[in-house]
């Protein structure tokens, strides 16, 4: 499988899925979808800075608009690289005692990845993720 | 952040969704306190302790639209298999004073229904805060992304 090279400024969720057939939904493969999220968060965690793509473009009154975007960032820093590692393995493939830091990551790119998609719509999303036994949380 | 959705929350979606049974206009968003902690047998908002009101926090909470606004991430998971759906952003801001304006802070977010009266309200579930939150007078307690998940 091969990755595009991602650059973590400017990520575009939108190039990471499709319109499902009825055209208001979207469709992630999960052997694209969350290689490219770790490989993008991995080189956001080797910056300064926070990822554009989760800063609020939709300001609501008192909410700081960069604060997913910390949450988010301050949730992938807690992993480990062994955890980000571990996540590109099928769940069999890890040892029982690493598999909640893999599901950790797992959920961690998800929801960086929703939330991420539902900013560059500006509009709430709904999403179907494909089956792929690789990238489930457990066994 | 973990949830729990409540065997009253699942019954009341069967219900809603097969039965067409009646469904609240809006959805509310209470904060309770660590003294009793919610399980899935939890029912209504008078089974936990809410926090104190005033300073900005009303009794019951605040509203939320029953609406893709108001969950504004739906998911279909089939590597998971299991279906999720995430409540936009609630915000509490504190005004006058603290939230809560006395004792404890909040350490659970419920979503319930709409019964006028608040102690009745059905819950549908809870998410743990992790810690007990309080906000200082002119802050904002923001709770994003919290998700609800029903699997096999």
């Amino acid at each position: 499988m091969k990755i595009p090279f991602l650059q973590s400024k400017g990520f575009q969720p939108k190039n990471y899925a499709t319109k499902d057939k009825e055209g208001d939904g979207w469709r992630v493969v999960p052997d694209v979808f969350y290689p490219t999220m770790i490989a993008h968060i991995r080189a956001v965690l080797g910056e300064e800075g926070l990822p554009e793509e989760l800063v609020d473009r939709v300001l609501q009154e008192g909410v700081d608009p960069k604060m997913a975007a910390r949450r988010y960032l301050s949730w992938a820093r807690s992993i480990s690289v062994q955890g980000w590692a571990d996540a590109q393995c099928a769940p069999e493939e890890v040892a029982p005692e690493r598999l909640a830091e893999r599901a950790s990551a797992l959920e961690c790119a998800r929801l960086w990845f929703t939330r991420a998609l539902k900013n560059a719509e500006q509009k709430p999303i709904h999403i179907r993720i494909e089956r792929n036994s690789t990238f489930r949380l457990g066994r | 952040m973990a949830s729990v959705f409540t065997n009253r929350g699942l019954y009341l979606i069967l219900g809603e969704y097969f039965r067409a049974a009646a469904a609240p206009a809006a959805f509310y968003c209470p904060l309770f306190t660590a003294a009793t902690a919610p399980t899935v047998d939890t029912n209504v908002v008078g089974d936990l302790t809410q926090i104190a009101t005033g300073d900005g926090y009303s009794d019951g909470g605040p509203s939320k639209a029953r609406s893709a606004v108001g969950f504004d991430v739906w998911t279909e998971d089939d590597t998971n298999d299991r279906a999720l759906v995430q409540v936009s952003d609630v915000v509490y801001t504190a005004s006058g004073g603290p939230i809560p304006a006395s004792g404890s802070g909040a350490s659970w977010m419920g979503i319930s229904d709409d019964n006028a009266t608040v102690a009745n309200r059905q819950l549908l579930g809870v998410f743990d805060l992790v810690s007990p939150r309080t906000v200082s007078d002119g802050q904002t307690l923001t709770i994003q992304d919290s998700e609800f998940r029903i699997g096999h």
